[in-house]
């Protein structure tokens, strides 16, 4: 396999000919589309991936200095679209993918031609003029509970480090574990998502873009889309019924419809 | 006298069940799918302070959590349930009504109603308050051990490198004091010296190796060489060393190995050089063997083990156990009888990792011990004819028709190659510092500079880019060897970029200066012209042709040169901008540079360059690999850079 596709653990279905590619946020790996993806299987290539450090990624690829900034999980992305040869794609983000989405869309200008934004926030602490949601404080005690939830006591969310490639006798109990990260990698990534401020780059954002907000989502609250509503150049504000942060899987059938409504305009 | 009553009913009504529920020694939450709270029993409302009215429908969980916990639930809890079906002991700080936290360890599991959707989600919510503050505390100590032993190989990798540099002077210094024929007890003493000295420097190497292997930083090397040499040269070395425990110390090859192997032959040297000396260490009066077997082949591939096996003392089970551990030995009495620092074993199997492979071990008790490991390496060329070679010994040279240069810092190292000079009659100039240099160049000409790269102020490498710039030739085109305590693949490349002839780590191995002396010297007797000889070019697997640049340009000598001057100045941009790429890994300045060079490769007719180019995409971000290769590729631009410019001088 190529060493790309390997790096993201790249999953490509689907019978159409232009690429969806789906990217997942903070906390989670490609197994958060099982419910939303295959709906898209009959008109589009669906490209699933694993950001590096997350999920089935390879994270001997993860260099910190690298993935310091969102930049360089957007250069990951414009690198496998070159290699598949893939042209005017469909990126849908959730969460802080939507703004690797925007990067990618500034880096590369026409490569994406829809961008869907589930969940995003182009900033995520609260500053003078503008309301994030966050403090700096919040963000540390995030990082307390990943530290005592990943290293402590708790067994069912520890990652599973160990690879189980060389034992295949190991590979039906760990089926079910979904979302695995290295913890180190994890609390990086908390680090970078959280910390990160694209509020700057948002007017350079060309492609078409469909801005998904949820009810009561503490991550990015009404007040950030609708920032980002004013601030992106060309794009569509739906705001769902679904609350929470993760309307893909609490609201799989309100979101498709969504997306499906957008890529028909 | 009354029985005690015991009570093996069930409750009979779901009333009864939900009395017990609500009374529960444990919290008990249902969430509807959108996270409301549908119903909590007493002890959740009791722990919280609140009124059922306050809470059902009113509520959600993540109302309770401190905004931190709550970032957590959302993003690392609620994705996992809804994926796996339920995710258990996590911890939470809950807020009371009254403002005060409760620790608590919280159980879930969705309910599922039609189609298989979650409908529900239950809680179970235990007080964690004890132990939460023993788990912190195990957390805090267990990031400290972690935080020093990092620490520990840190100061241990800049400790040795520190250490090196003296002993290689006392060892040097002793050498030297050797051919002053040192009568009786002072022979014996220079030899004490002598050895401590190397003993030294070995268990620092060891050292050293250890905390680059703990630290990851060690990459194998690949290059193309023969095994069955490499074994002939190491019993050469050993079997002194066997025979004087009385252990015959041979080797077998397999007949079927034919080709030279393309591997870290380094590496390979040093994993065999620790086992030879385990072996030999705990062996009296038997035999050691080397066996290199082929077990298998592709046509690209070769697969060997290797064993190393003794009739020593032998180990129990435990034993072999314990030992590939660092700073580990078999048993206690190992080191009052043997000595040793109980790191050999555990860089061997280190080493072992980054070739890939590990080290095993069979062994019995008072029989003997075999250890050995598999590799799979790259086939080389067919070995042809065994050539010797005769390395030059120094006692027969006469260099008394070369002035040298030595530039160091430290006076210890200049007095050592000052002797050197001494003992074959070369001029010797010392200066102590690259400025220094430059001075002395103003008004002397040398026919060999011997530089320390590592100076304060002005560099080696400073110091080398200043004398290439010199106007007048002869000074600037001077042999320049590099000398330096560390070792590593950047620093190879940097030398040849600032001019350098060659590289020698420290300790300097006398033999090997000798070589590269009557190297560059014999070319020095060749060299008359003004071209820089110091280019072998030997980075060229293409050679490149000017054929298709003559024809687009109608044989134009004019329009020719103009364009390779122009290719010339594009190429060394390219290799600047590829070195910078070394140091950040960036894609985008890789990809732009290796594209810049897209023309001028196909005009040079460099075809097998642009395939290694768009193979090393493939590689991007193999930090290793992918190092490797750009180490390769800029010592191609810079051959052809300098190829260029020799076709110029023509």
């Amino acid at each position: 396999m190529s060493t790309l596709l390997h790096k993201n653990n790249v999953k490509i279905t689907g019978n159409g000919d232009q690429a969806m590619i789906f990217v997942h946020g903070f906390g989670c790996d490609q197994n958060m589309w099982r419910f939303v993806a295959p709906s898209f299987e009959n008109d589009y290539k669906v490209v699933l991936l694993d950001l590096v450090g997350a999920g089935g990624s390879d994270a001997r690829y993860y260099n910190k200095q690298k993935y310091d900034t969102l930049t360089g999980h957007a250069q990951d992305i414009i690198d496998l679209c070159e290699f598949l040869n893939l042209n005017d794609i469909i990126f849908v983000g959730h969460s802080v993918s939507a703004m690797i989405g925007a990067l990618v869309d500034i880096h590369q200008p026409g490569l994406i031609e829809k961008l869907v934004m589930i969940g995003p926030s182009p900033c995520y602490i609260n500053d003078e003029n503008y309301h994030g949601g966050f403090d700096q404080k919040d963000i540390e005690e995030l990082l307390e509970a990943m530290d005592i939830n990943y290293l402590g006591w708790s067994s069912s969310l520890a990652p599973v480090i160990m690879g189980n490639a060389d034992k295949p006798e190991l590979g039906n109990e760990l089926k079910e574990s979904f979302c695995k990260t290295d913890p180190e990698i994890a609390q990086e990534f908390a680090k970078v998502t959280f910390l990160s401020d694209n509020r700057a780059d948002l007017h350079r954002i060309k492609a078409d873009c469909l801005i998904l907000q949820c009810q009561e989502d503490i991550i990015a609250p009404e007040t950030v889309g609708e920032y980002l509503k004013e601030k992106i150049p060309s794009n569509s504000y739906t705001v769902l019924d679904a609350t929470g942060h993760c309307p893909h899987m609490s609201a799989p059938e309100e979101t498709i419809a969504a997306i499906t409504d957008f890529l028909e305009l | 006298m009354n029985k005690t009553h015991i009570d093996h009913s069930t409750p009979k009504t779901s009333d009864d069940w939900l009395k017990l529920l609500r009374d529960a020694p444990c919290g008990y939450l249902l969430l509807s799918s959108r996270g409301d709270i549908v119903y909590a029993n007493d002890t959740f409302l009791s722990w919280m302070q609140y009124e059922r009215s306050e809470i059902e429908d009113q509520k959600k969980f993540q109302d309770f959590l401190p905004i931190g916990h709550r970032l957590f639930y959302e993003t690392q809890h609620l994705m996992k349930l809804r994926l796996q079906g339920e995710v258990n002991e996590v911890n939470y700080s809950l807020r009371r009504k009254d403002g005060g936290l409760k620790e608590t360890l919280i159980n879930s599991k969705v309910v599922k109603g039609e189609l298989d959707k979650v409908s529900q989600i239950q809680l179970i919510i235990m007080p964690f308050s004890e132990r939460i503050t023993y788990e912190k505390e195990l957390l805090k100590a267990k990031k400290a051990s972690e935080e020093a032993a990092h620490s520990k190989s840190n100061f241990l990798a800049t400790m040795s490198h520190e250490i090196r540099t003296p002993i290689h002077a006392i060892i040097n210094a002793s050498k030297i004091l050797d051919h002053f024929e040192p009568q009786g007890e002072q022979k014996e003493l220079l030899d004490v010296i002598h050895s401590a000295g190397d003993h030294l420097l070995k268990l620092i190497n060891s050292v050293l190796d250890l905390s680059k292997l703990e630290a990851k930083v060690m990459a194998p090397v690949s290059k193309s060489f023969n095994m069955s040499d490499l074994l002939e040269q190491l019993v050469k070395i050993y079997r002194p060393l066997a025979k004087i425990n009385q252990v015959m110390l041979t080797s077998e090859i397999d007949p079927n190995l034919k080709t030279e192997l393309v591997s870290d032959e380094v590496k390979i040297n040093q994993i065999l050089t620790n086992l030879i000396g385990n072996a030999i260490k705990f062996t009296k009066n038997g035999t050691i063997t080397i066996f290199v077997k082929v077990q298998g082949e592709t046509s690209d591939q070769i697969h060997l083990r290797i064993e190393i096996r003794d009739t020593g003392i032998g180990m129990s089970e435990s034993e072999v156990q314990k030992v590939k551990d660092p700073f580990t030995q078999a048993n206690s009495e190992i080191y009052s009888l043997y000595g040793g620092s109980g790191l050999g074993l555990s860089i061997t199997n280190r080493l072992l990792e980054v070739l890939g492979s590990n080290l095993q071990i069979e062994s019995t008790k008072g029989q003997g011990s075999t250890f050995w490991f598999e590799l799979s390496v790259d086939k080389g060329h067919e070995i042809t004819v065994c050539q010797n070679e005769h390395s030059k010994t120094f006692s027969g040279m006469d260099l008394s028709h070369l002035r040298i240069l030595n530039v160091d810092d430290q006076p210890s190292n200049l007095l050592i190659i000052k002797h050197f000079c001494r003992m074959c009659n070369a001029n010797f100039y010392g200066a102590n510092s690259g400025e220094e240099a430059l001075d002395y160049l103003q008004t002397e000409d040398f026919d060999l500079i011997l530089m320390d790269i590592n100076m304060p102020g002005m560099s080696g490498f400073d110091a080398t880019q200043a004398i290439r710039t010199l106007d007048d030739p002869k000074k600037a085109q001077v042999p320049i060897i590099g000398f330096s305590a560390y070792e590593s693949q950047d620093i190879i490349v940097k030398a040849r970029q600032v001019g350098m002839n060659n590289v020698l780590s420290k300790p300097i191995a006398m033999s090997k200066l000798y070589e590269q002396i009557s190297l560059l010297t014999s070319e020095i007797n060749q060299v008359v012209q003004s071209v820089p000889q110091w280019t072998p070019f030997e980075n060229l697997t293409d050679v490149p042709s000017l054929s298709s640049l003559k024809s687009f340009f109608d044989n134009d000598k004019e329009a020719i040169s103009e364009y390779l001057t122009l290719a010339a100045r594009d190429l060394d941009d390219i290799i600047e901008d590829l070195e910078e790429v070394l140091e950040n890994n960036s894609i985008e300045i890789y990809k732009k540079a290796t594209h810049k060079s897209t023309t001028i490769l196909r005009f040079l007719e460099m075809n097998s360059i642009q395939s290694m180019i768009d193979e090393m995409k493939d590689l991007l971000y193999d930090s290793d690999d992918f190092h490797n290769e750009l180490i390769k590729l800029i010592a191609v631009y810079q051959d052809t850079a300098h190829w260029i410019r020799h076709q110029l001088s023509d």
